[in-house]
């Protein structure tokens, strides 16, 4: 191997990487040769030559491991470096050959992340606002034709920025607000999602008893759209100036959130967040959940009417995209009693995705899981239930994977308990009978229909297995129809529910009878 | 709440190797941040807790995977809770989503304890499996431990604990998911678009020449430059499709893992690990191409995020309906039969700049629909779909613009029964008596249509039969008769055709099954000998009789398998219809239209091929389930 300092070829920087990636002794024979910051030198020179055939493999190498190439002393040399290095190939003139906008993207994503990951805030922060300033460089020329992907992206760095030191960029809001109305390209998700993560923290920050106080005259609480304080150069704003330390940044942050918003602040708040809520539809499923993520919460501190969001979202359970319906359950979750009477629309929904043959089996499976999970949900929130009356959409497909029959009889097994509940609290206990013939033959009738009831759900249910009969017994049917057997028991009966009158119930149910 | 954040992904192969690995360490900090929050600024040394706070190296990873395959008996793992089962494994969960979702038990050398890494999506594609972590609270990893370590016979269905809650709180496993999808779809050269046929007709003057030429490379044209992803413009595959298939999916045969192609999706896609965009076409079409002072934004609109180009050129809109039919065909009074259509609405609409289509849909109202799915670009109103008109904002290229599932309006389109009676062990008589597209009319037409008896488990060594229609091929484990072949498509009318014959196979002693997954410990021993003749005694249906002896040792099958094929005898149907859908599902091209006003032509195409249609044996034991309808 080499000495420090000397520069690596192509095949030991191959190895080298090798090393770190299978973790272990190796990589720690590398650091010692090559002690902190000497390797992260050597990578960002080889960098930054003219021509180096894995170039973008090395920019890896360095956003992956610079926590083990950089010790805590060393950062903010390091950080320099890392800085220097960025800025140079960020100023350089692309070639497309050894400077294209893709090696300036990746590096601006890279350097970010180590100087995240090394603490840049407190261990060097001017060279941190050094790199706050390049990106809001590259990001102030809003429609830009050919560089606006790298405008993206540098909205992603200073968005992973201020999500690592929430508030960071809060004194520039209006700056950013006013970038993110101009841009009309594709980017405008990225300059979105950036000022709503300084929204949401600002938020988030603010402590409840600061919030809205119509008495705070505007002139106390300056407005936080000001364009007054200029893009760059960047300074971290005063409250993160003197926080060496994590507990002394969270008191940053604290004393920043101490300030009271005034109403005027609200309103400029209130605002954004208007703006904000005209965009979704310009943005990619994955963006969306990034932003609905954030939006909940701001939507609760500002006190926003829910059948708002209700309203211009509740269409995405339409889609197919698994994770549009997410968002739905997302929101449904945070503000289940705005969709108060909603949950049977989206238990269907969740039922019908279950169904399509076309969808990824695993997609199927987590819709039942969803199910499932709804229902739990409102069972703790004391909501109506819902599966119970669906039973009949549960009934397996003969061509549906046995993974996803065992699933669905999952879902039977709880209707028909929750039908053997619900049968036992119809009669005066579970077994005394009502001294009133009436009542005793009307009690009887429900009694035998519901009995009748859970009892073909039973049947039906295990019916798409029923090969476990004559199968050998190591048959995956014959596992199936024994889960659904067992699970049936267990769930009858939990373990934390040593209530006898609950055994009772079941060993008279109709289902426990049959399975008899 | 949270949102998708993954803290590394791996590639291992299928020597469990890890080939490719990525880690994001921004998301990294975040755990470790949210760990010393819930457990103290000491946390990484304390063992008490069994987790895997650190993140293991390729080396780790491989042998953790290599390990539960041994002891959850295949990649994927049991699903199932089974006797050998240990605590503290997937399969104690007893969920098969613990086959998707698993844990890792990471072994360090110094340590003497194991430490548990959880949730990792497994996507398996080609020779690969791809695990992606993505990043939750300490508390539901905490969870999840609790579950594996229940002491007790399992978790009941629907309690509070349960693995449902957390899948539901967990919108990452769901975004992981997708990831998963997307790069298992580029390492094996996978990354399809939606098919959309054109139809080759006069109506639409020139196209198919300008398909070759400029149409098929409109994508390029909107785009004023060569694009990476090669615009596809192929002929329809099998069967002489009638018209072409346009695609802009980049289309790479090289089976090797291309790790620069991942890199540079990665990066692109989720550059701290949160993912933004998954459409491979976009991103791999903006690093390639990058953009020009000349790609203007509009003047007036922003340009979505999932239309990173705006098209120019010649217009047109293009849809094609696709339908898969599903059917369980039994000819017995006491099993209805079952078919289902699964239907897609692909579309290409080369409009330019963001404007708005909608049309509605013939057949919405009518036909049996019971699930619509929709592209994200659709705008579905907030009480449901709307049953008079759909109304999208069209990306660029192919998309699947909407799915559904229906029932069959026409009957279906081969219907008739099959007969195979073993006459003995290693010998039987069949017949087909088929009919084909009964009371169906031009222009739906059968382009061809297909008949295998498989025997996977069997040697054919002798075949004796004559169709009254096709013709008749052997292989050793399978006989395939073509009642209608390839390229002399029967356009609407309705045909009959039988099929009598005998068959005969080898001696069963030294035959293997085929095509299943061993798990569990089933054994494979032959040791029917002993018990032959006595069972032939008490056992007075002999047909019964032999399907017990050959199921005998059948092996489980896997659980991605809707029953175990093996053990029934029976032949499945392979067709392709053009010229309409079975459901009633259509699009008037004339009422099709675009805000703002433009004009352009719109092309209109329907095909039904078929999915899994199965005659069963009439004679024989079939599968089947409960009708849902009661």
């Amino acid at each position: 191997m080499e000495k420090p300092g000397k520069q690596l070829s192509l095949p030991e920087w191959e190895s080298l990487i090798e090393d770190f990636q299978s973790g272990g002794p190796t990589q720690t024979k590398w650091l010692t040769l090559y002690p902190s910051p000497s390797l992260l030198e050597l990578a960002l020179n080889t960098i930054l030559r003219k021509e180096f055939p894995i170039k973008s493999q090395l920019i890896f190498f360095v956003e992956e491991f610079s926590s083990v190439m950089i010790e805590p002393l060393d950062a903010e040399p390091a950080l320099g470096s890392v800085v220097q290095a960025l800025r140079a190939l960020v100023q350089s003139p692309i070639d497309g050959v050894s400077v294209t906008y893709a090696l300036k993207e990746q590096m601006m994503v890279s350097m970010t992340s180590v100087v995240i990951v090394a603490d840049g805030l407190r261990r060097a922060p001017h060279h941190l606002e050094s790199l706050v300033a390049l990106l809001l460089t590259v990001i102030n020329r809003p429609n830009h034709g050919p560089d606006r992907q790298s405008r993206a992206v540098a909205c992603e760095c200073l968005r992973e920025l201020e999500r690592a030191y929430p508030c960071l960029l809060v004194e520039i809001l209006g700056h950013l607000w006013t970038l993110c109305q101009s841009e009309r390209t594709h980017a405008s998700q990225n300059y979105i999602l950036l000022l709503t993560t300084i929204v949401n923290n600002l938020v988030s920050a603010t402590t409840s008893n600061a919030r809205a106080k119509p008495g705070v005259p505007a002139s106390s609480s300056p407005s936080i759209l000001s364009t007054s304080i200029p893009l760059v150069p960047f300074n971290r704003p005063n409250f993160l100036v003197n926080s060496s330390s994590a507990p002394e940044f969270e008191n940053g942050v604290r004393s920043f959130a101490g300030r009271e918003l005034s109403s005027v602040n609200m309103k400029e708040l209130r605002r954004v967040v208007a703006f904000l809520l005209e965009q979704p539809q310009l943005l990619t499923a994955c963006g969306l959940l990034e932003f609905m993520s954030m939006l909940m919460g701001v939507a609760v501190v500002l006190g926003l009417q829910v059948s708002l969001l209700k309203v211009q979202f509740s269409g995405l359970i339409y889609s197919y995209d698994p994770i549009l319906c997410h968002i739905i359950l997302m929101l449904y979750s945070k503000f289940s009693d705005a969709f108060d009477g909603e949950e049977g629309k989206i238990a269907d929904r969740l039922a019908l995705i279950s169904k399509e043959v076309s969808a990824q089996l695993v997609f199927r499976l987590l819709s039942v899981h969803w199910l499932l999970g709804l229902e739990v949900f409102c069972l703790k929130k004391d909501k109506k239930q819902t599966i119970v009356t669906m039973a009949s959409q549960f009934y397996p497909h003969v061509f549906d994977p046995l993974a996803l029959k065992a699933l669905k009889l999952d879902l039977l097994v709880h209707c028909i308990i929750r039908l053997d509940h619900s049968l036992a609290a119809l009669l005066p206990s579970a077994n005394k009978r009502s001294e009133d013939p009436v009542m005793e033959k009307r009690g009887s009738q429900s009694d035998l229909d519901c009995g009748v009831r859970t009892t073909k759900l039973f049947e039906d249910g295990l019916h798409c297995v029923s090969a476990f009969k004559w199968l050998p017994p190591n048959s995956t049917e014959t596992l199936v129809a024994f889960r659904m057997l067992h699970k049936f028991s267990i769930s009858a009966i939990p373990h934390e529910v040593p209530d006898s009158s609950v055994t009772v119930i079941f060993t008279e149910s109709a289902s426990f009878c049959m399975l008899r | 709440m949270p949102g998708c954040s993954i803290r590394a992904l791996w590639i291992l192969n299928n020597q469990d190797n890890v080939v490719f690995s990525r880690r994001f360490p921004v998301v990294e900090r975040r755990w470790h941040l949210a760990c010393q929050k819930e457990y103290g600024a000491l946390y990484k040394e304390d063992k008490r807790f069994g987790i895997s706070f650190l993140l293991p190296g390729d080396a780790e990873i491989a042998s953790a995977f290599s390990t539960r395959k041994q002891s959850e008996g295949s990649v994927r793992g049991y699903g199932i809770r089974v006797a050998s089962s240990a605590l503290g494994s997937d399969s104690w969960v007893d969920d098969p989503i613990t086959r998707h979702v698993i844990s890792l038990h990471i072994e360090k050398e110094e340590e003497e304890m194991s430490t548990l890494l959880w949730p990792l999506i497994l996507h398996t594609k080609g020779p690969y499996r791809i695990l992606i972590l993505p990043l939750v609270e300490p508390a539901h990893l905490e969870a999840y431990k609790e579950m594996l370590q229940r002491p007790d016979c399992g978790n009941s269905v629907g309690m509070e604990e349960g693995i449902s809650s957390l899948l539901l709180d967990l919108p990452c496993i769901t975004g992981a998911f997708l990831v998963g999808h997307v790069l298992g779809d580029i390492i094996v050269g996978d990354a399809q678009e939606p098919e959309v046929f054109v139809a080759a007709s006069p109506t639409v003057g020139g196209l198919l020449d300008s398909l070759t030429g400029s149409i098929g490379i409109s994508g390029i044209a909107a785009r004023s430059k060569p694009v990476a992803a090669p615009v596809a413009a192929t002929t329809g595959t099998g069967s002489g499709a009638a018209g072409v298939v346009v695609s802009d999916a980049p289309r790479n045969s090289s089976r090797l893992l291309d790790k620069e192609l991942l890199r540079t999706f990665i990066s692109s896609s989720m550059p701290f690990g949160t993912p933004l965009d998954l459409n491979v076409s976009n991103i791999l079409a903006v690093k390639a191409n990058g953009f020009q002072s000349s790609d203007l934004p509009p003047t007036d609109l922003k340009q979505p995020a999932w239309k990173p180009y705006l098209y120019r050129g010649k217009q047109r809109i293009m849809f094609s309906i696709l339908e898969t039919v599903y059917a369980a065909m039994y000819d017995r009074d006491e099993i209805p039969d079952t078919v289902l259509i699964s239907g897609q609405v692909n579309c290409r609409a080369e409009l330019e700049g963001l404007p708005d289509v909608s049309f509605p849909l013939a057949g919405l109202s009518t036909a049996h629909i019971e699930v619509l799915s929709f592209h994200p670009c659709a705008q579905v109103p907030e009480h449901g779909v709307d049953k008079q008109a759909l109304m999208f904002s069209p990306p660029l290229g192919n998309f699947l613009l909407m799915r559904y599932q229906a029932y069959c309006s026409l009957g279906p389109p081969v219907k008739g029964f099959y007969q195979l009676s073993m006459v003995s062990e290693d010998e039987g008589a069949f017949l087909f008596k088929l009919r084909l597209m009964e009371g169906y009319k031009a222009p739906l037409a059968m382009e061809f249509c297909t008949i295998t008896m498989p025997f996977p488990r069997r040697k054919i060594v002798f075949f004796d039969g004559n169709p009254s229609l096709g013709t008749v091929a052997t292989t050793e484990h399978a006989v395939e008769w073509k009642i209608i072949p390839s390229g002399r498509g029967v356009p609407g009318k309705s045909v009959e055709a039988t099929f009598p014959g005998t068959i005969r196979f080898s001696p069963r002693a030294t035959m293997k099954s085929h095509g299943s997954l061993s798990f569990g410990k089933g054994s494979m021993v032959d040791d029917e000998s002993d018990t032959e003749s006595e069972n032939l005694n008490n056992v007075v249906n002999i047909e019964d009789f032999l399907m017990e002896k050959m199921n005998k040792d059948l092996p489980p099958v896997d659980m991605e398998e809707p029953f175990c094929w093996d053990a029934y005898n029976y032949a499945k149907v392979a067709f392709k219809i053009v010229g309409g859908t079975l459901s009633g599902m259509s699009i008037d091209p004339k009422l099709v239209s675009i805000y703002p006003a433009v004009r352009a032509p719109v092309d209109f195409s329907a095909q039904v091929a078929s999915g899994e249609y199965i005659l069963w044996n009439t004679l024989g034991r079939c599968p089947s389930a409960a009708s849902s309808k009661v």
